[in-house]
Formats: structure tokens, C-alpha cells, sequence
């Protein structure tokens, strides 16, 4: 898995930059497990525990985020509001949607306002990895 | 009465007669010139015929009483013979109506009677058509020949006192036909009472309410699964997050330890556990949520060749081969949802067999449908728990929730096709599924 390295740099100003990755979840192991695997590889992973936090990452002048992991479901926020006001402030930027548990029209809604793929909970990191690799790609 | 007439005449006749020689005689002796004499005769001549005046009024009396007599004797025969033309006609009529019910009951209800031992004596037709019992084979019987086994034996026992006791009982019973089908009865027994208010005899008329039993459990479901699917959504979110998280973690740990270190081992034996744990909270959001499937030209074939590469990809699979013969048809599907009924009829034959030996997997097609065989080697199902296998969070597994089969089959059923078993004398078990051609859903 740790050949993704070559693929993991981002089209930002700085071009050999690793791509930014924000994980948002308040679940704090999941955070910390993403981390750990995303950073692995050579991905800059930034948390956030809730919608407010993760929208701190979009204020002007905030280091440019490539991609975020966001939850669903969020104590503060609902993740497909809180995926298209991120859309909205950074349009360039993916998200990939984490549920523990959606309808089939969650979905759709998600897929519909932009998310490049919804993951469901619990998922084997690897996966993740291939996702996100094939978002930044 | 004719020889007192008779009588009655001749002494008239012999009134007249002597009145007649009396009269002559009185003249006779007037002009002999024998006036006392005459006057004598005169009187006695009138006595008699005053006898016979008052003579035949009482006859005509008589005969009058007797006209009349007989006018009402003659009515009263009039009025008898119409009461029993009356009576007559009404118990043909009773009997028609007898006829009729009974022709009602037998055309619409199920009907047997019994000895008080319980031997069944009678059964109608429809009787022998709902049993799928000849009446030679049902006549001299037990009742017990179409128990099911359903209700305990206190059910059956409460039936014998009441019914025993002069009492008419009424319940619903499921029975088992002659070929192993199960249907429901409402069945009133009325006892047949003798001089003595004991039963010499039973009747048992029953009505066929299998489709009824069968939207109450559907509505029931229904209701219980919009219970557990409100249920499931809370508790899925409130399971699977920590799971995430704690697979997560274990896997980061996992990671950091050598290859040959026994607790990654350990670690990677949580991670199973947490991936079964998940297995089952989906299950059951499956079964409490079930999404309609989305409809696809799928190419069998390529399900067949993805489900059992995914069940060879479970190191538990290890020794399970799964030999596939027969055609490739084209049928309308939900990929993904066949993947699933496919995966879980091999795993269950592969649980069966001991996860050692071969499943052969056969596919087939009529005119209008697809078969999917898959059968095993195992010891086939018992036949006491046959009628269950189906049955939600019925399981004779250690661990599981009991709802793969009827998740598999109610997958089936909403594409139109049906999900069926056999356990072939030999051994073994053989799951059909049954998919129609064409698009049906």
C-alpha cells in the first residue's frame, strides 16, 4: 500500500505538497485510525471532531484541503449539508461520506450534491485508502 | 244401526197395518150396530196411530242425529286427511331443507364425524380434499393422522374434556396434509348427546382459514418489523460507530506488530469478531428495512463465478469446492441482492457439510423461469424443524441471528420467484431457487 506515495501529491501551489486530507468524524478512534493509515503513506491528515471544526478548515486563508472523510452524521451538523456548504467554499475540493447507517435516498442525496463515494461503516482502512487514492488521482 | 232400522220399519209397518184392520173393523161394527164396541176401536185406533206418529218422529230424529253424525264424521275425515297432507308435505319439506343444508355444509365447510373413541366414522369431500386423505384412508382413523405438531399437548387435552363433557369446543388448529402442507382450520366439535346427556358420537365442522392465518402473520411482521426497523436505524448508527472505530484502531495496532508476533494473531482474530458482529446488526437492518431491488439484465453466470469467489476468499472456506454445471441464462436481477441469496445458500450448505466437501451448483431454465440448485452433502435438515427453516431468528447454529434464509427467500420472492427445499432420501440438502424470466417486479 505504501507505493501510493507517488500519487498522493496534490495540483496545489506547491505541487510536491502532500494532498491535504481532513478527517471529520466524532467518533475519535475512527479519527485516529485514518490518521494513522492516511499518514502512513504520506498524506497531511488533519481531525475534526464536528461540522463547525471542519468548517474552520474552509476560512479564507486556511491551508487548501484536497479531500475530507466526513461522517454522516455529525452531533452538530448533517453531513450532507455540511458536504455541500464544503463544496460551495471549496469546490475543488472531494469528499468522501462515511455512514454507519443511510437509506438508499441518503445516498442518492449524497451522491447527488457531489460526494465522489459513500463508505459504509465499519470498513477495512485499505479500502478507505483506495478510495481516497482514486478521489485524488 | 241397520238392524235396529230394519226393525224400526217392520214395527212401523205393523202400526199402519193394525190401525188399518181397526179402522175397517170400526166401520164393520158401526154398521152392526155395535157403537160402544166401535167407539172402543175408534180410541185404540187413534192410540195407535198416535204410537205411530210419535214412532216416526223419533226415527226421523234418529235419522236426522245420524245424517249429522255422519255429515261430521265425513268432515272430521276431510279435516284429517288434509292435517296429514299437511304433515306430509312438511316433513318432505324438512327433509329437502335437511338435504339442502347438508349438501351447503358439504360444499362449503370441512366435516367429519367421529366415534366417542375418536375414530372418525365420516369425512366429506372437502375434508378429504384439504387432508390430502382418500376417505378410505381417513375412515377408521384418529384425528392425530393430520396433527401437525403445533399445539402442545395440554391444546388437544382442554379438547377432550370439554368435548367429553357434553360441551361444544371451538379454536383454530394447524394441520398437516397428507403430502406435508400445513393449513389452518376454525373448527367447532359439537358432541352428540344420548338418553343419558353422554356423547355417543362427534361432529367436527371446520372452515379453512389458512390465507387469513397468513395476512394476520404477514400484518403482524409487517408491524413488528416497522417497530424493529425504526429500532434498527438508532441502533445501527449507535453499534457501527464504535465498531468503525474499534476495527480501526485493531488494524493500526495490528500494523505495528511483526508478522510472526502470536497477539497480531489475536488482534486479527478481534477484527473477524468485530466484521461478525457488523455481519449481524446488517441482517438485521436488512430484515427490518428491506430495499426494493434495482432491476438489471444480470448474466448468472458472472454472479455464480463472483459469489464463490468471494466464498473462497474465507480461510474458513478453505476445503469447500463448489462444482457449477449447467446453462447461463439472462435474468432480471438485482445483482448484488442474488450475490447475497447465492452467498448465503452456499455458506449454510458449506456449514452443513462440516466446511469440508462439494457443493454443487446447477443452473437451469424452463420456458418462463430460472432454477438455481444448490445442494450438499450434509446430514439434511431434521425433519421437526422442516416448517421452520424459513422462519425469522429461527437458528440451529451456536452464533447467528436466524434471518439469513428468510432475508434469501423474501429477496426471491421480491423478484418474483420463489425459494424452495428438498432432502433427498440419500442425504443431503437441495435449496431451489426459482426466477422468472421475465421482468415481474
Amino acid at each position: 500500500m505504501d507505493t501510493a506515495v507517488g500519487a498522493i501529491f496534490s495540483m496545489g501551489e506547491n505541487i510536491f505538497a502532500p494532498a491535504r486530507v481532513l478527517v471529520v468524524d466524532d467518533e475519535a478512534l475512527i479519527r485516529w485510525s485514518l490518521t494513522e493509515r492516511l499518514s502512513s503513506v504520506g498524506y497531511d491528515v488533519e481531525e475534526a471532531g464536528d461540522g463547525a471544526s471542519a468548517l474552520c478548515y474552509f476560512r479564507e486563508g486556511a491551508p487548501r484541503v484536497d479531500l475530507v472523510v466526513l461522517d454522516l452524521k455529525l452531533p452538530d451538523a448533517d453531513g450532507v449539508d455540511l458536504l455541500k456548504q464544503i463544496t460551495r467554499l471549496c469546490p475543488t475540493c472531494r469528499v468522501v461520506l462515511m455512514t454507519a447507517f443511510s437509506t438508499s435516498d441518503t445516498i442518492a442525496d449524497a451522491r447527488a450534491s457531489g460526494a465522489y463515494d459513500v463508505i459504509a461503516k465499519p470498513f477495512n482502512l485499505d479500502k478507505m485508502l483506495q478510495v481516497v487514492e482514486c478521489a485524488l488521482a | 244401526m241397520q238392524t235396529s232400522d230394519a226393525r224400526a220399519s217392520w214395527e212401523s209397518c205393523g202400526l199402519v197395518l193394525s190401525a188399518v184392520v181397526l179402522t175397517f173393523a170400526t166401520f164393520a161394527t158401526d154398521l152392526l150396530a155395535y157403537p160402544t164396541f166401535s167407539r172402543l176401536l175408534v180410541a185404540v185406533a187413534i192410540w195407535m196411530m198416535a204410537l205411530l206418529i210419535a214412532r216416526q218422529r223419533r226415527t226421523e230424529h234418529q235419522l236426522r242425529q245420524k245424517a249429522h253424525e255422519a255429515r261430521q264424521y265425513l268432515e272430521r275425515a276431510d279435516v284429517d286427511a288434509e292435517e296429514r297432507k299437511r304433515a306430509e308435505e312438511a316433513l318432505h319439506r324438512s327433509l329437502k331443507d335437511l338435504e339442502d343444508i347438508k349438501y351447503a355444509l358439504d360444499r362449503s365447510t370441512i366435516v367429519a364425524t367421529t366415534d366417542r373413541m375418536g375414530t372418525i366414522t365420516y369425512a366429506n369431500d372437502q375434508f378429504c380434499e384439504i387432508s390430502k386423505y382418500s376417505r378410505e384412508e381417513l375412515i377408521g382413523q384418529n384425528h392425530r393422522i393430520i396433527n401437525s405438531g403445533y399445539h402442545p399437548h395440554e391444546f388437544f387435552q382442554n379438547m377432550w374434556r370439554t368435548i367429553a363433557s357434553g360441551q361444544k369446543w371451538h379454536a383454530e388448529i394447524r394441520n398437516r396434509a397428507k403430502d406435508g402442507t400445513l393449513y389452518w382450520v376454525d373448527t367447532t366439535i359439537v358432541p352428540f348427546l344420548d338418553e343419558q346427556g353422554r356423547p355417543y358420537q362427534y361432529i367436527a365442522i371446520r372452515h379453512d382459514i389458512t390465507e387469513r392465518k397468513r395476512v394476520e402473520t404477514e400484518l403482524r411482521e409487517q408491524a413488528a418489523l416497522k417497530r424493529l426497523g425504526e429500532m434498527g436505524a438508532v441502533v445501527a448508527h449507535e453499534l457501527k460507530n464504535p465498531l468503525a472505530g474499534l476495527r480501526g484502531a485493531l488494524e493500526i495496532i495490528g500494523r505495528r506488530m511483526s508478522s510472526d508476533s502470536p497477539e497480531r494473531r489475536i488482534i486479527q482474530e478481534m477484527v473477524t469478531r468485530i466484521d461478525s458482529l457488523n455481519q449481524m446488526v446488517h441482517d438485521l437492518l436488512v430484515f427490518a428495512r428491506p430495499s426494493l431491488p434495482n432491476i438489471g439484465q444480470v448474466l448468472m453466470s458472472t454472479v455464480v463465478a463472483e459469489t464463490t469467489a468471494l466464498l473462497a476468499s474465507d480461510p474458513a472456506m478453505r476445503d469447500v469446492v463448489v462444482d457449477v454445471s449447467g446453462v447461463d441464462p439472462v435474468v432480471p436481477a438485482d445483482a448484488a441482492m442474488m450475490k447475497g441469496v447465492l452467498l448465503n445458500l452456499m455458506i449454510n450448505a458449506a456449514q452443513a457439510m462440516g466446511h469440508q466437501g462439494r457443493i454443487a451448483l446447477t443452473l437451469s431454465t424452463t420456458n418462463d423461469h430460472c432454477e438455481i440448485r444448490v445442494a450438499d452433502h450434509g446430514p439434511g435438515i431434521p425433519e421437526g424443524l422442516r416448517d421452520k427453516i424459513f422462519d425469522p431468528f429461527f437458528t440451529t447454529k451456536h452464533r447467528g441471528t436466524g434471518l439469513g434464509l428468510s432475508v434469501a427467500r423474501r429477496t426471491v420472492e421480491m423478484h418474483g420467484g420463489t425459494m424452495r427445499f428438498e432432502c433427498p432420501s440419500e442425504g443431503g440438502t437441495v435449496m431451489t431457487v426459482c426466477l422468472p424470466l421475465a421482468r415481474q417486479v
